[in-house]
């Protein structure tokens, strides 16, 4: 429980430092920091970064 | 800063008996994983549970169901920092949690961790400080706490 407790203080502190918003949202849905910040902070505020696509159209 | 005041000054009481007073920790400052920088103003834990009568043939209660054992609490903080923006920030940022960790309570019930309810408040006024107001529970059964306090489902 103490290693849990704080895991999950260390990811919080790192998450407070991080300046944008997008920065936030990309750091809460890293597969490694959800279990942990997606229970304390809401998906509703910082949502999961849209799929990066490979941009398909050139300018000539 | 989180916990009584940055000065720790203990109140002296004096008499026969001793009396609660104010907010208190155990010995290590009071942490809440989620809300960084406040101050406390107020903090009311209420048990509850949900409660179903059942009559007998003649509509007299016989019988009482109790479920979902649970805390409700109501906290009242002052968002603060070292700078007025850093106070700022901590007011959105209780905006953002959905559930806190909160450790080193004296009195232990208020310690585990909590399920921000629907009605998170901040107050701003001309003349005093801004206080955010936020709805938690915890239940009792720990799995069951567990299970609603955790991350929010994917797909």
């Amino acid at each position: 429980m103490a290693e849990k407790t704080d895991k999950l203080a260390e990811l919080i502190k790192q998450f407070r430092a991080l300046k944008t918003h997008e920065e936030k949202c990309a750091f809460l849905h890293h597969a490694d920091n959800y279990q942990h910040l997606g229970a304390i902070y809401s998906v509703a505020h910082y949502p999961k970064p849209a799929a990066k696509t490979e941009e398909t159209t050139k300018t000539k | 800063m989180p916990g009584p005041s940055p000065l720790n000054i203990a109140e002296q009481q004096v008499g026969a008996v001793a009396y609660l007073y104010g907010i208190t920790n155990s010995g290590a400052q009071i942490t809440m994983a989620g809300i960084d920088s406040f101050e406390f103003d107020s903090d009311e834990l209420t048990l509850t549970w949900d409660e179903k009568q059942n009559k007998d043939t003649t509509g007299n209660v016989q019988n009482l169901t109790k479920t979902n054992f649970r805390y409700e609490r109501a906290l009242k903080v002052f968002p603060s920092g070292a700078t007025r923006a850093a106070a700022a920030n901590a007011a959105g940022e209780t905006l953002t949690v959905t559930s806190v960790v909160i450790a080193n309570y004296k009195v232990a019930a208020f310690n585990g961790t909590w399920r921000v309810k629907s009605g998170t408040k901040i107050s701003l006024k001309m003349d005093d400080n801004a206080a955010c107001d936020l709805n938690m529970e915890r239940y009792l059964d720990a799995t069951q706490n567990a299970a609603l306090t955790g991350a929010a489902i994917v797909g």
